[in-house]
């Protein structure tokens, strides 16, 4: 079975952007090693492309502003103290970082990249 | 020298645009390793040809971009890059740092020294892969680059702003002609415009990098020229990229309106290099199983020899690749894509060498196509007649290889090609000035050399040219002005071998 296939499977194993066990189960007695591989890797991406991780230094009560942002996508919250006043997003591939300690790094790197 | 309210007036500057400025970052996973070519998932908003970083602080370069993953060449060391590890995209693209600093040093593709010496000081990032000059930006080839070599400069003249390939077998002496164009380029004069250097060793052994570095350190070369290495023990992406580096080094100082000369040394590993990556990135192998894209290879690098308009501020970037050949075949398929690129071919021969006619320059294959039109008119008066002479001299020689008697007058042309060949022969790293050049040459060309000895030339010419120096040093001036000998010149330098031959002890 070629990817683009598989890349239907995995579309017709969501019900409502939400992953149906029973539909899974289903492909999956279907398929065979390889192709079952290739499956778990495409749904794992396809479920990374529907996540938001949203790094706060503390967790608030207040998300609503997060979910207008994204939304359609799973969001997920995770505490890190270490983002001093910030905020890290992963949305799938791409990764937006703003805190104090990453404009201190970028001032490091001008500085090594300008001066001798 | 920045001083330090000026770093600090800009690091405040540069903090106050950081604020509310959030870090934006393409990250990928790497999938696969295979020879230092990376395949990685995510990176969906990469571009071709962008720096991207590994965890252990390696970089790499984006080469192919797929529907789900992207290839991506490493720099440098790759064998720690391992499944599931993070890459990240810079939004750069490859450049190496230039600044004055670098002359006389030895660097590889990514500008990190190999001499042992410090870092090279920040200057300006130039980046490799750039599109070269257009037409409006151009204008043609006028300035000569004076190789020192004879029979290049009368017979198959370079210009400032060409490409001229050397092509050959190993050893029938390529580098040997690029590096004694590099040892001709030094300053004699503040008149003159001084040339810079850039020598680019692909895939070479390091001793023969070493020997070439060690020969223009002792004829003082390295003071105006640049060594960019990527060794036969290098990864082929560092092989890959060294001759872009060269030129973009090279570009750095043709924008500051100086000339640069280029020698890409050689351009058949070049091929090779190029053919493995691809061949790894799995690219659809072609004839000789390089690439589809094996010319634009060569021709967007060769592009980039130019010669820069006044209002670009007059720079030339000329350029001396070279291809190796495998049993004298220019037809194979490298050869004949950079034949067809350069404005023309230097074509060494395996057989002249041998029959200790050095530099083996076979004068009929050879041509130079603008190159004519930057010779000076001192020595494009003594060279037509040469040019003919040899041509005659071809075709004379092919039918008196028959054995039948020939007249006088054949023999005595016959005579005259043996000893126009001889006298083009020239020992290497000694590149001659051009006014000696066009005595040597008038001398052969209007018989003056007809009763001397061939086996003599070498001692003749040498002994003539001190003498000349000697008692006659206004010819030696006028000739270097560039200027059509005037006949009071004519007759000065005639009377000057006449004297000399009074003299020459054979």
């Amino acid at each position: 079975m070629n990817v683009k296939n598989i890349k239907k499977l995995v579309l017709a194993s969501y019900i409502d952007k939400k992953l149906n066990p029973i539909r899974v189960n289903k492909i999956a007695g279907l398929l065979a090693r390889k192709d079952l591989k290739t499956y778990i890797k495409t749904l794992k991406s396809y479920e990374k492309k529907n996540t938001v991780i949203i790094n706060l230094p503390f967790l608030y009560n207040d998300k609503k502003i997060f979910a207008k942002m994204f939304k359609g996508k799973k969001i997920i919250y995770k505490e890190d103290p270490s983002l001093i006043a910030g905020v890290r997003i992963i949305n799938n591939d791409i990764v937006y970082e703003h805190d104090l300690k990453n404009t201190l790094e970028d001032i490091a790197t001008h500085i090594g990249l300008a001066y001798d | 020298m920045i001083d330090a309210d000026t770093i600090i007036k800009q690091l405040e500057e540069r903090l106050a645009t950081f604020q509310g400025n959030a870090k934006t970052q393409n990250v990928g996973i790497v999938e696969k390793n295979t020879d230092g070519v990376i395949a990685a998932s995510g990176l969906s908003q990469t571009f071709m040809g962008e720096l991207v970083s590994f965890d252990k602080n390696q970089m790499g370069v984006v080469l192919n971009l797929d529907e789900d993953n992207v290839s991506i060449l490493t720099l440098g060391k790759s064998d720690d890059i391992k499944e599931g590890d993070t890459v990240k995209t810079t939004g750069k693209i490859l450049s190496i740092n230039v600044s004055d600093d670098i002359l006389g040093r030895v660097v590889n593709p990514l500008g990190e020294p190999l001499d042992g010496k410090s870092k090279i000081k920040k200057g300006k990032d130039m980046p490799l892969e750039k599109i070269a000059a257009g037409v409006v930006d151009r204008e043609p080839v006028s300035v000569p680059l004076k190789t020192g070599i004879k029979a290049i400069d009368a017979l198959i003249p370079i210009g400032r702003g060409q490409r001229e390939l050397i092509i050959g077998d190993r050893q029938t002496g390529k580098t040997a002609i690029a590096i004694d164009t590099i040892i001709n380029q030094k300053q004699r004069s503040k008149k003159q415009k001084p040339v810079i250097c850039v020598y680019v060793a692909i895939g070479q052994k390091q001793s023969t990098v070493a020997q070439v570095i060690d020969r223009l350190g002792q004829d003082g070369a390295l003071d105006y020229s640049i060594i960019v290495a990527a060794g036969a023990s290098d990864s082929s992406s560092l092989q890959y990229l060294a001759p872009y580096a060269g030129v973009a080094i090279a570009e750095y100082f043709m924008e500051k309106g100086e000339d640069v000369l280029v020698v890409y040394d050689d351009l058949t590993k070049h091929a090779w290099a190029y053919r493995q990556i691809s061949l790894v990135l799995k690219r659809p192998a072609g004839r000789e199983a390089y690439p589809g894209d094996i010319f634009y290879l060569h021709s967007r690098l060769l592009e980039r020899a130019v010669k820069l308009n006044k209002a670009n501020g007059n720079g030339s970037i000329t350029a001396l690749p070279i291809i190796e050949t495998q049993a004298n075949d220019i037809s194979a398929y490298i050869p004949t894509n950079v034949i067809s690129i350069t404005d023309g071919q230097l074509y060494l021969q395996q057989d002249l060498f041998n029959n200790g006619i050095r530099p083996a320059i076979n004068v009929g294959s050879s041509v130079s196509r603008v190159g004519g039109a930057a010779q000076t008119p001192a020595i494009k008066s003594v060279s037509g007649k040469m040019k003919l002479e040899l041509a005659q001299y071809n075709e004379l020689a092919a039918f008196a290889q028959f054995g039948s008697e020939l007249d006088p007058a054949t023999l005595a042309q016959l005579e005259r090609g043996k000893k126009t060949i001889e006298i083009l022969k020239q020992p290497q790293f000694h590149p001659l000035e051009e006014s000696l050049e066009i005595l040597s040459i008038f001398a052969v060309a209007n018989g003056y050399l007809d009763d001397i000895k061939l086996e003599l030339f070498e001692k003749f010419e040498t002994e003539y040219h001190d003498f000349v120096k000697r008692s006659y040093p206004k010819i030696i001036e006028l000739l270097s002005t560039g200027q059509k000998p005037s006949e009071l010149t004519i007759k000065e330098i005639q009377r000057s071998i006449t004297d000399f031959k009074k003299t020459f002890n054979a």
